[in-house]
């Protein structure tokens, strides 16, 4: 089994065209491992919190994209996510959290992680972040390959399970 | 005008590879500086993703200007290919500088 991290997912399914090198190099990487999963008929999977991760992510970054867009054409921009849902911008930013959770449950099958400890969890936040943590702990738990571009997920333990992208050499590791 | 069947340059019926979209917007290009209006055929192909749509769609706009959607038409493409294409093209998907910082 596998799991693909969320950048990995955001390469492949929500962000624009590459241009600089090393964006071309990661987004070759991401949908070659995509296209060597499928070709192999090797099960991925994914999670409830990370379904909820893309989302957040996504408003996010959009917003702060309109705010530039707005603030170019002279208008008023927004500074929290509340007065962002109400713009008509806002319209589009769910379109693309539509389809991107769409190819997500397209390609993968969304598992229970299971039960954990926030306290552990917290204790390890100056390692990586909370999903980060809650996502390793379940691949180790369940023996699954946890793929991502992020290499603070390798801090959290040196598992053979996780696999980070080293672009220098251009491949999974 | 000139035909490109997507089918051509992908292995099974979903289209994922960056570098596959990659060689399909070569042959774009090519035509599209003969001056040739392109029909992009997805017939036989069910699911697309945006990593495969970037250099079709994202990069030919970068290097030709919005104005070469003129040229591009759209055969046999179920609606969420359809959708896909139309989040490409309209630069609706997630801006990597702001996502980086």
């Amino acid at each position: 089994m596998i799991f693909l991290d969320t950048c990995v997912w955001m390469e492949l399914l929500g962000v624009r065209t590459p241009v600089k090198t090393h964006e071309i190099k990661q987004a070759a990487a991401a949908s070659d491992l995509l296209q060597n999963i499928l070709i192999k008929k090797e099960k991925i999977v994914t999670c409830k919190e990370q379904l909820i991760e893309l989302v957040s992510a996504i408003e996010k970054v959009t917003m702060k994209t309109v705010n530039q867009e707005r603030k170019a054409n002279n208008l008023s921009r927004v500074g929290k996510l509340k007065e962002f849902r109400k713009l008509e911008e806002f319209q589009s930013t769910k379109r693309l959290c539509e389809t991107v959770i769409g190819d997500v449950k397209h390609f993968a099958e969304v598992s229970r992680i299971g039960e954990y400890d926030v306290g552990n969890i917290i204790q390890r936040l100056d390692l990586a972040d909370i999903n980060d943590c809650l996502y390793y702990d379940y691949c180790i738990r369940e023996n699954i390959e946890f793929y991502t571009f992020d290499s603070d997920v390798a801090r959290l333990g040196n598992s053979e399970k996780i696999h980070t992208y080293n672009a220098g050499e251009n491949r999974w590791i | 005008m000139k035909e490109i069947l997507i089918k051509n340059y992908i292995a099974g019926d979903t289209a994922v590879s960056y570098e596959d979209g990659k060689k399909c917007q070569y042959d774009i290009v090519k035509s599209v500086e003969q001056g040739e209006k392109i029909i992009l055929d997805f017939s036989g192909i069910d699911y697309v993703i945006t990593a495969f749509l970037n250099p079709v769609i994202g990069d030919l706009i970068l290097e030709k200007g919005d104005g070469v959607m003129k040229f591009i038409g759209i055969k046999n493409a179920n609606e969420s290919i359809i959708k896909k294409i139309k989040l490409v093209r309209d630069g609706a998907l997630v801006k990597r500088e702001d996502l980086e910082e």
